[in-house]
């Protein structure tokens, strides 16, 4: 390669060694002191940060924590304790972290009659206390009820502000809209690290320890059913649910994703989620599809149900009737 | 709630909330099954007069929070009341109904939703898995003389966001 | 050879790097202090949580990833220098084609930055490694850019270094070391492109992005906006250190941007015909960053702007008049790069966003943190290529060679 010598660059060159010329040793070493002195702080303050968290051992533990997948049952146990020790320093409250297994047989589903639900968000609510989500900054609710002027489907002539005083208005219906659990996730597909998968009873949770917090599966998700941690969650300790599973209503902690988990804590021990419990007009019904004597396989049977974006094939597993 | 809270811990007072604003929802009917007629028979022997009216004389006087929102064109109290007997109910054909019977009187005109309700699809069912506790019974949730469903308050709208046109303070463009 | 040479190579590569006289260092003080407030700002970011971006539910990316989008088209535009070079044997390329491939290097480094202060749990970046963590591939196509990033990165810096190394020592390059790395590179540039491009494309629920003609816009607009960048790059390299660039590699340069900037224009156009003649509920994306929906209108300055900026750099960029004229064509670069950025960046990222999928209007500017983490990341980026090219330049001129005792 071939290379020649130069001019250098000789105006700018000039300029500066006229303007850098003048006695300005004190300044200039004040000058260079300043500037030290800020661009050394904020790294320090981060290392201190860092530092910090380093100490703390439960980091450690979460650290090099494996996989839920991966995970041996005397891993989980550790695991479960840490979270359970973690939420008593935190809030002062005893909690019981379980990890209930899918049963055999069973594939849960949900329906929901829009004739009958009123937009009366009790759902919503019941949702965020039995879930432990954060009430502020951020606020997560993982039911998103959407009023619907009347004659369309499309959820961009919905309105999910709506203030009700006197529900349900005359002229509209209403949407609730939260996790599909589809039988072919787009969330599931997206996710580098698998954090998030579909388990064998149907339900799509996320392992909020391996979570990376990239919000790809957030992007990926048509329906805005997942939600993201932008902060420690602020939860008041006095509502917290002591009833946790590892993979549903546990404590989250900051910079990771979240979503409705159909209360598997609850609806793998026999009950039903928490908003189907609530609703207060029985629009919600929840069920094993796979039982043909449930609800919900009447519902598929009878009832004429359709889905949310059924040309995307997600699949979902969230029914809407009308009766 | 706090009462709840105390005794029996955090799960039991959820429920109890769950259920205390499901009793919201009770109207003056809201009795055990087997006792909502038996009030009647205090008074009455039998129902003497048929009436489609509330102003017939002394009606309002003795029953003073009753209002009557049931079909368009009320065919009177003995429609469904067993003019005989009180504390029955009576069907089309004459037959009496207990009161535990009554979702019998109620499909006779709203056959679709009898139907439904037989299979659990109507209403609500609450419990664990397939063991239910009883199924309610139809004036369990609903008022028969003003059956429509009571207008409630909504919980309040999520948090808006940090921007746009859907912040605090904006009309809604939709 | 051996280890210990490999080692005084690079203390003294290091050594000269931050020996360049009074303009450089300068040069990499001022870069150092637009980077410290953007350690602040990510301090702070870390220890509270992404709720000090301007990010929500509902629009899940912003200007972290819009800049990484736009910085994985710079890296990916260096092949721009590679193949006429390597392949063609065009000779004034040959000569700087080193410092197209450190560009590269930079690029992709501040592309994993961005990725690093976008994530919410930057401590587990280890679980995307393919043994240490779980890496989900081959279904999730971010698996993929993490292995064609870091691959490309690599490559790059094989190539470079090797070169670098030899030229240092004063001895031929082993053809067999670095050209089956070249080809493989050349190949690897259009992937890293397409497959950050699929990274938007394969997403049903978001109809602003599901759209076949994404990869190949985003391998245009890079392929425009590359060489503008590099156009830059070279002028001030040519003004202020030794090196030597040909004119002819300008030219270079001017021919493919003649080429590309129309194809880039000609695809938007094609994009907008779809998205505004079908008139379908999922235009309402495209219409919310052109005109305006319901109200809101935030993007919309940017976009046009963005617009008139590319329409003026494209007539600069095809009228031989004014393409000969170095200085009207700076100026076109310039239009070039931001109008590519705005709209590669917040043009395409934000609107994918608006309305969200249940209908929901939530606009996004980048808060404080957001800008000044950003312009650190860009000064940090800038350091690094500013290093690295001193130290090319050094080793290529001849100022930097192995001192045989």
């Amino acid at each position: 390669m071939s290379t020649t010598e130069k001019p250098r660059g000789t105006k700018i060159e000039k300029m500066t060694e006229a303007a850098l010329a003048a006695p300005l040793k004190r300044r200039s070493f004040l000058k260079a002191l300043g500037i030290t002195a800020a661009a050394v702080s904020a790294p320090i303050g981060t290392a201190t940060a860092v530092t910090d968290k380093l100490k703390d051992s439960n980091f450690w533990e979460t650290y090099f924590q494996k996989h839920y997948k991966e995970m041996s049952a005397e891993d989980k146990a550790q695991v479960f304790a840490r979270i359970e020790r973690e939420t008593k320093t935190t809030y002062g409250v005893d909690v019981h972290v379980g990890d209930q297994q899918p049963i055999p047989g069973v594939k849960f589903a949900y329906a929901l009659n829009l004739s009958r639900c009123n937009g009366s968000r009790r759902c919503v609510e019941a949702c965020v206390i039995e879930n432990n989500q954060s009430r502020h900054e951020p606020q997560i609710q993982y039911i998103k009820v959407l009023e619907m002027p009347r004659g369309t489907l499309d959820p961009e002539r919905g309105d999910l502000y709506y203030e009700g005083e006197a529900v349900p208005k005359n002229d509209k219906f209403y949407l609730p809209v939260q996790c599909n659990h589809c039988d072919n996730p787009p969330c599931t597909k997206v996710c580098p690290v698998e954090a998030t998968w579909k388990e064998a009873d149907g339900i799509v949770v996320v392992d909020y320890d391996w979570c990376i917090g990239c919000r790809y599966c957030q992007a990926a998700c048509p329906y805005e059913a997942r939600h993201f941690n932008f902060a420690k969650p602020n939860i008041p300790a006095e509502e917290i649910n002591p009833v946790q599973g590892y993979l549903s209503n546990r404590i989250r902690p900051k910079g990771v994703m979240e979503k409705c988990t159909f209360c598997l804590h609850r609806t793998r021990n026999g009950q039903n989620p928490a908003c189907h419990d609530a609703c207060p007009t029985g629009a919600r019904k929840f069920g094993n599809i796979l039982d043909p004597e449930s609800e919900l396989s009447k519902i598929l049977k009878e009832k004429r149900v359709f889905v949310l974006k059924e040309e995307l094939n997600t699949l979902p597993q969230f029914f809407y009737y009308f009766d | 709630m706090t009462h709840c809270l105390k005794i029996f811990g955090r799960k039991f007072a959820i429920m109890c909330r769950a259920s205390a604003l499901f009793a919201l929802l009770f109207t003056l009917t809201a009795q055990a099954a087997d006792e909502a007629l038996e009030h009647c028979t205090q008074c009455h022997r039998t129902f003497s007069r048929n009436t489609t009216s509330l102003e017939t004389a002394g009606f309002k006087k003795d029953h003073p929070e009753f209002e009557m929102q049931h079909m368009k064109n009320p065919k009177g109290c003995i429609l469904c009341h067993a003019q005989s007997s009180p504390n029955h109910l009576v069907a089309l054909d004459g037959r009496l109904l207990k009161v535990d019977e009554t979702p019998q009187l109620c499909g006779q005109c709203h056959g679709p939703i009898f139907f439904d309700w037989q299979s659990g699809l109507h209403g609500k069912l609450t419990g664990k898995g397939t063991e239910r506790e009883h199924r309610l019974l139809c004036f369990e949730c609903h008022n028969p003389h003003k059956p429509k469903f009571k207008i409630m308050k909504a919980e309040p709208p999520p948090a808006r966001p940090k921007l746009g046109i859907n912040t605090r303070g904006h009309d809604e463009h939709n | 050879m051996g280890l210990k040479s490999y080692a005084i190579f690079w203390f003294r590569m290091i050594t000269y790097a931050f020996s360049g006289g009074r303009n450089f260092n300068l040069w990499v003080w001022f870069l150092l202090l637009l980077m410290a407030p953007g350690f602040w700002a990510y301090y702070h970011q870390f220890t509270e949580g992404l709720i000090v971006t301007n990010m929500s539910d509902q629009v899940s990316w912003g200007a972290y990833i819009a800049n990484f989008t736009f910085l994985v088209g710079v890296a990916a535009a260096a092949v721009l220098l590679v193949v006429p070079a390597y392949v063609y044997h065009h000779q004034p390329t040959k000569e700087i084609v080193l410092l197209g491939e450190l560009l590269a290097v930079s690029a992709i480094f501040m592309c994993l930055l961005f990725i690093m202060v976008d994530m919410g749990r930057p401590d587990r970046f280890f679980h995307v490694l393919p043994i240490v963590g779980h890496l989900n591939f081959p279904r999730s196509v971010l698996a993929w850019d993490v292995i064609v990033l870091n691959g490309y990165l690599f490559l790059n810096a094989h190539i470079s270094g090797y070169l670098l190394y030899m030229k240092y020592l004063g001895r031929t390059p082993n053809k067999m070391i670095y050209m089956p790395v070249v080809f493989i590179s050349i190949l690897w540039a259009i992937s890293i492109h397409t497959v950050t491009a699929f990274l938007y494309s394969g997403l049903g629920g978001r109809p602003f992005w599901n759209t076949a003609i994404l990869a190949p816009r985003f391998l245009i607009s890079a392929f425009a906006g590359g060489p503008a960048i590099l156009t830059i790059a070279f002028r001030t390299i040519q003004k202020f250190s030794k090196m030597n660039v040909d004119e002819k590699v300008f030219d270079l340069l001017k021919q493919i941007v003649a080429v590309t900037m129309p194809i880039n224009m000609f695809l938007l156009g094609c994009e907008l015909f779809k998205e505004f003649y079908t008139d379908s509920t999922h235009v309402a994306s495209a219409k919310y960053l052109y005109f305006g929906l319901h109200g809101a209108h935030m993007l919309q300055p940017y976009i046009w702007g963005a617009i008139t900026m590319d329409t003026i750099a494209l007539i600069i960029f095809v009228t031989p008049y004014l393409r000969r004229n170095n200085r009207v064509f700076l100026i076109g670069c310039v239009l070039a790069i931001v109008g590519i950025w705005v709209e590669k960046g917040m043009g395409l990222i934000i609107p994918g966003f608006i309305p969200s999928p249940l209908g929901d209007i939530v606009e996004y500017i980048p808060s404080l943190h957001e800008t000044l983490i950003c312009i650190g990341i860009w000064a940090w980026g800038g350091l690094i290529y500013s290093l690295l090219a001193r130290v090319a330049i050094g080793v290529l001129t001849g100022d930097l060679k192995e001192k045989t005792i």
